[in-house]
């Protein structure tokens, strides 16, 4: 079920009004996890058994983990939880794609690995392989209830796009649902306007222009291709960070207080700043689960900056298979190596403007890897851009009336200037009146519903 | 949250609501095309005995003053599952024509007339008044059309900002007491480099992204098909003319022209009138590639006149 479908609001509102109607922790359990599991068989009841067959692995390995006092034979659990999970992973995400690489042409890949992915996998194995090495690392008890373990893997707002939790700090608040939860109406209200603003002001909006210039190579232009490609890091910042914010507010109209993705990233004066802000439960998670483990920065300078490479590598490959994510992820590996050697030398020489401009110009040129649809389409690309001659206005504009163009770059602007004040000293510490902030979540509400684009366009990252 | 305040917000967002609605339904969209139509239709003595259904191609390329006993209720991109939609709503009103005049176009399959109405692009207030519910359950098996109604029906303003700065009051168009809309554009005073770019740009966008032939449309002629028939309604289907430049560029894209085979196996036993080309080399008589001006219109109209003259003769059982 997507967020911004017809069906959401009414299933919402239900498990609401259910929730806040029945005071018992256990039914508020149960009543979760059955709407949870409704939620995403919505899409499709076969992945459904997937969900639960990848979960109940999980769930059983972290039992005899805990139960287990021998190294070797927790071990044994810890990877057969793994190589599960990454099975699973291996074979609906990857499976085509290493299909396409062995077989010469596409009619030789055997119909069985020529599946449709399942939304969200990406999301919730993480989350899954999280839970497991932390019991493994005696961080956290194995859950024995297996409707509490399954709840915090399926939370329905958070399950198909994350933000990927650690059991300490979900599985805790979804186990304990007492009469006196803390139900944030106000903030959650907010939050679930702004993602919903996100998406449908700016978001699809934008997807409309950028599909057209990168789904048709040959036929865009070299401005409409840099103008894509400026759309297509908001538009994927919108989307994604829109998804979280909606989550997020959700979960709160639960008492569940999710972790924050997004730290207004477009404002990073570094890559090393940026990857502080952007998706930071999925960055986190490489630091802790991967990096660490490969040693991080305890083992020299050179296989350190290899540590790095692999795990931008490995993020890249998380987003899916193909060559263009991986060279996306190695994009910021370098740059970060590069921005490392630079700033460790002479720091004083890069003033912060600068700096910034750089960051940003990295991380856009980034997101031209990152979407476009392949290797062959970058070699189009390439020579679009450096055969172009003409740069006139008309170049710019063919997929977007002027108004559509006019509203993108008005939001963009508004939203930039709105994450640049957020933390201003003069502005922080004012307080609005409750009165007040409800006639604006009105106000946001209805400028959303008639300026927004309601095309029913799945959020980016469900398909990770 | 206190009570109160959820109610304030629940009584805010209500009344807005219902505020944005009326002013949506009732004066910002209110001049739309089909609705003069349908108004312009409501005044007529009798009722006309010849409809003209259809697109921008129709609405524009016939004129109804000169064809005795016709109206015209064609308005831009209507496409088969409209025009179903519209005979049957006519049809439940005890009101039927003797003949309906349909297009055959080339882009009469295209999947675009699908996306249009889905998309909320044209005027969702009057279709989904038009349609109900069981309508839908009985003539289609797509669910994203249920929601189309219902946003269209709850919430018609949903992502129609434009129409406040683009149709404050006003149609881009002004139908006759029979349903023509004049057009006094001259397409043959433009350079042949801007007649080129022009025809493009209309190719581009019939075409560009959408599937020449789409199953749905075809669904929905059989239906039109099968109802006249037991209604007795003698169809008689068009093809427009287009300028030479548009048609230049369709002969070079085989997906289009494979739409003239695919409508001609459909309408076989039908009578079709083609003046495709039959105008190509008079640029003056079109308002831009692939519509006729009003002095275009009469010719057409003439034309069509002739056309169904001839056809007295044959028998409709024959359809």
């Amino acid at each position: 079920m997507l967020f911004n479908s017809l069906e959401f609001p009414l299933f919402l509102a239900l498990v609401v009004m259910l929730f806040h109607l029945v005071k018992h922790n256990l039914f508020r359990q149960y009543l979760l996890l059955g709407a949870s599991l409704f939620f995403y068989g919505y899409w499709k009841w076969s992945y459904l058994a997937l969900l639960l067959i990848s979960s109940s692995i999980d769930y059983w390995a972290a039992i005899q983990i805990r139960r287990h006092e021998d190294q070797q034979k927790k071990r044994l659990f810890l990877f057969l939880s793994l190589a599960g999970n990454l099975s699973i992973l291996l074979f609906f995400k990857y499976g085509k794609f290493l299909g396409e690489s062995f077989f010469v042409s596409e009619e030789q890949i055997p119909d069985w690995l020529n599946v449709l992915l399942p939304v969200g996998i990406s999301f919730y194995t993480f989350q899954a392989m999280g839970y497991v090495v932390d019991v493994y690392r005696n961080r956290l008890p194995a859950e024995k209830s297996y409707a509490s373990f399954l709840l915090f893997i399926t939370f329905f707002p958070q399950l198909v796009a994350g933000p990927i939790e650690r059991a300490p700090h979900l599985l805790k608040q979804l186990k304990d649902f007492t009469h006196d939860i803390d139900v944030k109406w106000m903030p959650g209200l907010w939050l679930v306007a702004a993602g919903f603003a996100k998406k449908l002001l700016l978001a699809d909006r934008l997807g409309v222009y950028v599909d057209a210039a990168f789904n048709h190579p040959g036929e865009s232009t070299a401005p409409q291709l840099l103008m894509a490609t400026f759309f297509f890091a908001f538009q994927i910042y919108c989307d994604f960070s829109g998804y979280t914010d909606i989550a997020r507010g959700i979960s709160l109209f639960f008492g569940v207080d999710l972790m924050k993705n997004f730290n207004r990233p477009y404002l990073a004066r570094t890559l090393a700043d940026f990857w502080r802000r952007w998706h930071i439960s999925l960055s986190g998670w490489f630091r802790d689960y991967v990096y660490y483990p490969l040693g991080g920065n305890r083992e020299g300078k050179w296989k350190m900056h290899i540590n790095l490479l692999i795990v931008f590598a490995l993020s890249g490959l998380w987003h899916g298979a193909n060559w263009t994510f991986l060279i996306w992820g190695l994009w910021h590996g370098f740059g970060l190596l590069a921005e490392r050697m630079v700033t460790s030398t002479k720091p004083e020489k890069h003033p912060g403007f600068i700096h910034y401009l750089i960051t940003v110009i990295w991380v856009f040129t980034g997101w031209f890897f990152f979407r476009v649809n392949s290797w062959a389409d970058i070699l189009i690309f390439k020579q679009t851009l450096t055969e172009s001659s003409s740069w006139t206005m008309a170049d710019f504009n063919l997929f977007h009336s002027n108004s559509e163009i006019l509203l993108s770059f008005a939001g963009i602007g508004l939203l930039w200037i709105m994450e640049a004040l957020q933390n201003k000293e003069s502005l922080s510490g004012r307080t609005v009146s409750l009165n007040l902030q409800t006639i604006l979540l009105a106000a946001t509400l209805f400028v959303v519903l008639w300026f927004g684009h309601f095309k029913g366009q799945d959020f980016i990252y469900f398909q990770f | 949250m206190k009570t109160n305040r959820i109610l304030f917000f629940v009584v805010l967002v209500v009344g807005l609501h219902v505020m944005f609605n009326f002013w949506y339904r009732n004066v910002l969209t209110a001049d739309s095309i089909s609705r003069q139509k349908e108004s312009a239709f409501e005044k007529q003595k009798s009722t006309p005995r010849i409809w003209i259904f259809g697109d921008s191609h129709p609405m524009l390329g016939i004129n109804p003053a000169l064809l005795p006993g016709s109206f015209n209720f064609a308005g831009t991109s209507e496409n088969y599952f409209l025009n179903y939609v519209r005979l049957k709503s006519l049809i439940s009103q005890n009101k039927k024509p003797e003949i309906l005049v349909l297009p055959a176009e080339l882009h009469s399959l295209s999947a675009q007339g699908k996306a249009l109405v889905l998309g909320h692009e044209l005027d969702d207030v009057y279709w989904s008044d038009r349609i109900s519910l069981s309508f839908l359950n009985e003539e289609t098996t797509d669910p994203s059309f249920t929601r189309w109604w219902i946003s269209a029906r709850f919430f018609p303003y949903a992502g129609q900002f434009y129409r406040i700065f683009s149709q404050w009051k006003k149609s881009e168009y002004k139908a006759d007491s029979l349903g023509f809309i004049a057009s006094e554009n001259n397409f043959g005073s433009l350079k042949e480099g801007e007649r080129r770019s022009s025809a493009e740009s209309r190719f581009q966008s019939h075409f560009h992204s959408y599937p020449a032939i789409d199953t749905f449309q075809i669904q929905f002629l059989r239906k039109t098909m099968a109802l006249c028939k037991s209604e007795g309604i003698r169809l008689v289907f068009v093809r427009f003319p287009v300028t030479r430049e548009y048609w230049n560029l369709c002969q070079e894209n085989p997906a289009v022209v494979k739409v003239d085979s695919v409508l001609d196996s459909k309408l076989k036993g039908y009578p079709i009138l083609s003046l495709r080309y039959s105008f190509a080399g008079s640029p003056e008589i079109f308002s831009d590639p692939d519509h006729v001006n009003t002095k275009g219109a009469a010719q057409v109209t003439t034309r069509i006149v002739q056309f169904l003259d001839s056809l007295r003769k044959t028998p409709a059982s024959a359809q």
